[in-house]
């Protein structure tokens, strides 16, 4: 992970930074959110962008798409609460875990020109909806501002949907124009592996774990909050869980640090 | 559309220092999120348009008035949805009831979130984003990130110009973009980003060499063209600031300015 920190030393990588956040920013601008719970969350159409710019640009991306969302959502776009601290972590990580998991697994570069490579994106993309999903909600539940599980619902399935549909169509128009112009995160930062030359035991163990934090623990803590009453959506009446729900989802987002610590 | 936030104008506020100015805009979240009754949201609504006023710069403030309408207009109408409790009905249809403190809070949610945004836009009319970049270096932020930052400020303008004109691009063509069902929308949104991505890549392209071709060392310790130095101005504003707080907070804990005393 010390990539995330060694980044910041790389002017090209500042430059992958600003390229990102100003994009992402713009995007969140131009296709203004429709929202679902007002100054919380909406749908997004920007989010097609976060796994694309993590799996170009790496650790810039994940800082881009976080300082990104605090810009043109937060402060710009009127959704600046108590909930943004789990907001700017949970974007970091739509930026993080695609690159990460990549680079650590699949041989074959993220072009999205054949099959293959289309369904290692969407699964990349499943697992950071999942995970940016369970972090924010677990966050809003815990101060008490929004409970788990419609944010959850909603957050996943806005992480996902756009990304999965719109995803490999845009990163098909841009890989190579990147790769071409010496823009790949590999390409500033020497001593990384864009795609891995062996895959480690401990890096599958290490995706293993992050699959089952991220997309089982959104599943069991959502199934925790529907068992103990809190409804998916408009139920009889909403109501925070409180210790159960938010130590369940913790459980799952240590599995989910071990797998990171794995992948390294 | 204006692209460019800072509005040169003599005023107390804009002499102010940047750090001051942060100080204030923290203040006003917690302010907003001290109260969720609309009273009181309205008085820290109004406490942020003085500011705009006495700055002179209320009128730059026409381009957020539309977003805000809606984000107003959409938390009145959802919201009473998730915060379903309260003594008095208003509305009932099977098991969906509309509670006069719902209602309540919606509005106080709507102006909370205005007022946080027009603070945030206060700042970038009144700061410089090299006064910004000082502040948050005096700030201890690493100099890296402070310069990414205050760069993104910096793009913005320019990049959603472009993005403007890309669309003004299509819809000469005969396509509009920013029409059509949600999953229309999503299927465009690439053909849109990828040319505002790629616009902005050539922009950026040149800041790496910009940087290098200045000794940019990110470690390096480094002497500033803008010296901020706080005065005994800045020193009473923030006192009057850290004084409204603390009168706000006990007001909350003394039950004042709450519909919902146990929601944020």
């Amino acid at each position: 992970m010390k990539e995330v920190v060694e980044m910041w030393k790389y002017s090209k990588m500042i430059a992958g930074f600003v390229l990102a956040a100003a994009v992402y920013a713009v995007v969140l601008w131009v296709f203004a959110p429709l929202w679902i719970i007002p100054g919380v969350t909406g749908i997004r159409i920007a989010n097609i962008l976060p796994p694309v710019f993590s799996l170009l640009f790496g650790p810039a991306a994940a800082w881009g798409i976080a300082v990104g969302n605090l810009i043109g959502y937060d402060i710009l776009g009127g959704a600046l609460t108590i909930g943004s601290i789990g907001g700017f972590i949970g974007n970091f990580l739509l930026g993080f875990m695609p690159y990460k998991i990549w680079h650590r697994m699949f041989k074959e570069p993220p072009h999205c020109r054949s099959i293959s490579s289309i369904l290692k994106f969407e699964f990349v993309t499943l697992i950071h909806a999942a995970i940016c999903a369970h972090v924010i909600s677990l966050w809003c539940e815990a101060v008490g501002f929004v409970p788990y599980t419609p944010l959850a619902f909603i957050i996943f399935t806005n992480d996902f949907i756009a990304p999965a549909i719109a995803g490999p169509i845009l990163m098909t128009l841009i890989y190579d124009r990147v790769r071409r112009a010496g823009w790949l995160w590999t390409d500033v930062m020497k001593g990384y592996e864009y795609t891995p030359s062996e895959v480690k035991k401990r890096w599958m163990l290490g995706t293993i774990l992050v699959t089952i934090g991220s997309i089982v623990g959104l599943i069991a803590t959502v199934g925790v909050g529907l068992g103990l009453g809190q409804p998916l959506f408009f139920g009889p009446g909403l109501k925070f869980i409180g210790t159960p729900l938010v130590v369940t989802g913790l459980v799952f987002l240590i599995v989910w640090a071990v797998g990171v610590a794995l992948l390294g | 559309m204006r692209f460019v936030l800072y509005v040169d104008v003599n005023s107390m506020i804009h002499r102010l220092d940047p750090r001051a100015k942060l100080y204030w805009v923290l203040c006003v979240f917690i302010w907003s999120m001290t109260f969720n009754h609309p009273i009181y949201a309205g008085m820290v609504l109004g406490i942020v348009l003085m500011t705009l006023i006495l700055a002179k710069v209320i009128k730059e403030i026409k381009f957020a008035v539309t977003p805000l309408a809606i984000l107003i207009t959409m938390c009145i109408t959802l919201w009473p949805l998730f915060r379903r409790e309260g003594t008095i009905i208003l509305f009932g249809l099977g098991f969906l009831k509309i509670y006069q403190e719902a209602v309540l809070y919606a509005i106080a949610v709507g102006l909370r979130l205005t007022a946080m945004v027009l603070a945030g836009i206060a700042l970038l009319l009144t700061t410089r984003i090299e006064e910004l970049e000082a502040a948050l270096v005096r700030l201890k932020l690493p100099y890296p990130m402070a310069f990414g930052i205050s760069a993104v400020f910096r793009f913005i303008p320019t990049l959603m110009g472009d993005a403007y004109m890309v669309i003004a691009a299509q819809r000469a063509r005969g396509v509009d973009p920013l029409k059509g069902s949600l999953l229309t929308k999503m299927r465009n949104s690439a053909i849109i980003v990828a040319p505002i991505f790629m616009t902005s890549m050539r922009r950026l392209s040149t800041l790496p060499l910009a940087m290098e071709s200045r000794g940019y060392i990110p470690t390096a310790s480094r002497t500033y063209f803008i010296q901020l130095r706080m005065r005994a101005t800045d020193y009473l504003y923030m006192v009057i600031t850290t004084l409204l707080t603390i009168v706000f907070i006990l007001m909350r804990l003394s039950g004042i300015g709450v519909v919902y005393p146990h929601y944020i």
